[in-house]
């Protein structure tokens, strides 16, 4: 490394087979010589957020301070053969930077360089070599898929090219072309005979018609890739900041309620207003009640006495005549003493004439009640009052809630979250038109065979013709065989990796009742308990130890081996799986490279598997923008 | 190559299926083919390679 | 709020202001304030001492009352007191 990161000036690091580990702080370089290895592989490598950085931002700072305006990376590869592969990527101010690949001594240009370099890691499948403890995410959408239909098909893609599938699929595709190649010289041959003349033609315009249609689907499939790497992008981010996702959710939620809140508010506020200006009846009514309770004590007192006076001239008049004054009986003594009697009580309570008649006044006040607009304003306004109340409260709470989301980039959520939407739909849409378009291609093959067949059986089978057709049968089984072969070999690879990936599981958990793990078609792995039970969730720690499992099943079933490292990978364990994914590790890959901080691994830690470790280096602090590599001291 | 393995056990599951059901493909044929299409496996450009299969197919016809 | 307002003037027992003040509230039409004569009424059943003209008086009576309203509002009370008060207010 040059000048690259937080390394300053020229440092190497040389290695061989075996088990390295790497001790270093936070922010001394750990994760930048991982991304040093990805910057030579693929140009580029992005921060914990997903984003690309900037290579502006990756010259040493105390190196730009003394005017230099360029870093670079290089790598020494050997394979198996011995064969050396040298890389070295620049950047350059100016732009002048470039790859410079040279393989047993001979330089390459430049699309055999980054072939040559895509070759030995392909960006997709770097994940399972480098391996990033702390960005579990990439893992997750690989564990956690059970859909296959959502699986990522560039992680499915990406395994089978590790397992080595695409030779088998190549060889379909090679062979496919050989077969269509031959059939093509025979149409030719059958055309000069002049009787198939019409069929090769039509073959010949299939063929034309097909191509287009090849070029087509290529085109739809580079968009299908392109939306899904959008939908991987968001997902990226979405994951990181799922705790302020949830924030943001519980933000919206609550501006929905204001607003709810608000607009009930405004319909209390409206229905106040219309009562108050009814309440001056309501008033009214209450003004006048006092004086329409006299005058209903007077009209009632009025009739009392107009009824006394009426039983008082009755009585007066039957004792006239001492006689009843309605059945004309004859009056005893006793009946006219009661009569008497009760005539003195009536004159003693005769009422007075006011001189104004009560009725009259009572009738106009009667026409004032009481609408209950006043209870009723008074009610809306306690209602108002509540939500003026209730409304504080909901802008404290999502003043907490914003005070929480900090910086979180919540436009960058959002956007995320939509991106993530509308991408999924856009490939949706997209495989459909893909299939349709695969479906209308295979249509267009087979009246073209159908055709050929038939120019094949009217044409004379002289010699070359039939030396012909045994070559284009050839051909045809072939990739009929590579066709067969392959569905069975991904079937067995895939349970293998299953076998092996639980092995190594039950290695590492240290929960009894994790029986195994099981793969589903997307590569997606499940932990299974007892009676075949599949465990819903896994903690962070399960989770990397799945992921580590994985790895370790696919590197004992690749075709190829790489060297796998490691970036924290202890962070999310608790004791004991540290110690059992540690005693792992050596075996994982021929060269296994370990960066950790002390807080992760301890020297107990490491003394159990001493043996087995090759050397220990430690990144060392030199001064803020500045580290070295050095060989590990104990009190270093 | 440490592939080895793997790369065995693909030619098995290929002479597997031969003889069960393509076995008038020759053993040998199928073997370099495969032979041929592991070395061009990252190849983007497939035409060289198939201009070598095809090749290979007439010279086997005309044994 | 001027009929309110008579009508609090009623209910409380409010003296009139005097004729001079000069006047806030504008005297509007009989017609609208007063469809159904409930005002006149009241106002003659309650305060007439045949002395003046019924919706007279009651200008006189509305700008007692907005004054008492005012001072209850002044006092930093609210309006749903006031309303309340007046349902539970009883001449002794």
């Amino acid at each position: 490394m040059e000048d690259f990161g937080i390394f300053y000036g020229s440092q190497a690091l040389d290695l061989d087979a075996g088990l390295y580990v790497v001790h270093g702080e936070n922010g001394r370089g750990k994760t930048t010589i991982i991304n040093a290895i990805k910057w030579v592989f693929f140009g580029r490598f992005e921060d914990r957020q997903g984003r690309t950085v900037d290579p502006k931002g990756i010259l040493n700072r105390d190196a730009k301070r003394e005017g230099s305006t360029k870093f670079s990376v290089g790598l020494t590869l050997t394979d198996d053969d011995g064969v050396k592969t040298i890389a070295r990527r620049t950047w350059e101010a100016s732009g002048d930077g470039g790859l410079y690949v040279e393989r047993d001594g001979k330089p390459l240009n430049q699309a055999e360089a980054e072939i040559t370099l895509q070759n030995y890691l392909e960006k997709n499948v770097a994940r399972f070599f480098l391996f990033d403890g702390e960005q579990l995410r990439e893992y997750e959408e690989l564990l956690f898929e059970e859909d296959e239909a959502t699986q990522s098909e560039a992680v499915r893609r990406s395994i089978e090219q590790i397992l080595g599938l695409p030779v088998l699929e190549q060889a379909i595709t090679d062979f496919r072309a050989v077969d269509k190649d031959f059939e093509g010289k025979i149409t030719k041959l059958a055309r000069r005979t002049g009787k198939t003349e019409k069929l090769s033609r039509m073959v010949e315009q299939l063929e034309t018609e097909v191509a287009e249609a090849r070029k087509d689907l290529k085109g739809l499939e580079g968009l299908r890739d392109a939306e899904q790497e959008k939908v991987d992008q968001a997902a990226t981010v979405l994951q990181e900041n799922e705790a302020a996702q949830e924030l943001v959710n519980q933000m919206e939620a609550l501006q929905v309620q204001l607003e709810t809140l608000t607009s009930q508010r405004e319909e209390r506020v409206a229905d106040r207003k219309r009562e108050l200006a009814d309440t001056w009846e309501d008033a009214l009514a209450i003004a006048v009640a006092p004086r329409r309770e006299a005058l209903e004590a007077e009209v009632e007192a009025h009739e009392v006495a107009a009824r006394a006076a009426y039983d008082a001239e009755q009585i007066e008049r039957s004792l006239a005549k001492i006689a009843c004054d309605l059945c004309g009986q004859d009056l005893g003594d006793e009946v006219v003493a009661r009569l008497r009697a009760r005539l003195d009580q009536i004159e003693l309570g005769e009422a007075e004439d006011g001189g104004h008649d009560p009725r009259q006044e009572l009738a106009a006040l009667l026409r004032i009640t009481r609408s209950g607009a006043i209870s009723r304003a008074i009610a809306f306004d306690e209602r108002i009052s509540e939500a003026n109340t209730k409304r504080v409260g909901l802008e404290q709470d999502m003043e907490k809630i914003r005070d929480e989301i900090g910086r979180a980039p919540t436009d960058d959520i959002r956007v995320a979250g939509d991106q993530h939407a509308k991408s999924l739909e856009q490939i949706g849409a997209i495989k459909k038109q893909i299939e349709d378009a695969e479906a209308a291609i295979n249509e267009k093959e087979r009246k073209r065979r159908d055709l050929v067949q038939e120019i094949s059986s009217n044409s004379d089978d002289d010699g070359e013709m039939k030396a012909l057709k045994e070559r284009d049968k050839l051909a045809a089984d072939l990739a009929d065989l590579f066709a067969e072969a392959r569905a069975g070999f991904r079937d067995n690879l895939r349970g293998q990796v299953e076998r092996d990936a639980s092995d190594i599981f039950l290695r590492l958990t240290t929960d009894p009742n994790h029986l195994g793990l099981r793969i589903n078609t997307g590569y997606g792995l499940e932990t299974i308990g007892p009676n075949d039970e599949v465990f819903p969730t896994r903690s962070a720690g399960q989770e990397q130890i799945v992921a580590l499992s994985l790895i370790g099943a696919l590197n004992r079933n690749a075709t190829r081996q790489a060297p796998v490292m490691m970036d924290t990978p202890f962070g999310r364990l608790d004791k004991r799986h540290r110690a059992k994914v540690l005693a792992f590790l050596g075996e994982m890959a021929d060269q296994v490279f370990l960066l950790v901080h002390s807080a992760e691994v301890d020297e107990a830690d490491l003394k159990a598997i001493a043996p087995h470790i090759k050397e220990e280096l430690s990144l060392k602090r030199i001064d803020s923008f500045r580290t070295e590599i050095r060989r590990f001291e104990a009190n270093g | 190559m440490r592939g080895s393995s793997a790369s065995e056990k693909m030619l098995e599951a290929l002479m597997a299926v031969r003889a069960d059901k393509f076995p008038s493909v020759p053993e040998d044929l199928l073997v370099r083919v495969f032979e041929l299409e592991q070395e061009a496996q990252y190849e983007t450009e497939r035409g060289p390679t198939q201009a070598m299969l095809r090749d290979l197919i007439v010279d086997w016809g005309d044994d | 709020m001027y009929r309110l307002a008579i009508a609090v003037a009623l209910i409380v027992g409010l003296e009139p202001a005097p004729v001079e003040v000069p006047g806030r509230i504008n005297y509007l039409g009989v017609a609208s304030l007063d469809p159904e004569g409930s005002i006149r009424t009241a106002i003659m059943q309650l305060r007439d001492e045949g002395r003046e003209r019924p919706y007279a008086l009651g200008e006189r009576l509305a700008e007692a009352g907005i004054d008492e309203l005012h001072q209850h509002l002044d006092s930093g009370r609210s309006m749903r007191e006031f309303l309340s008060q007046l349902t539970e207010f009883r001449r002794t």
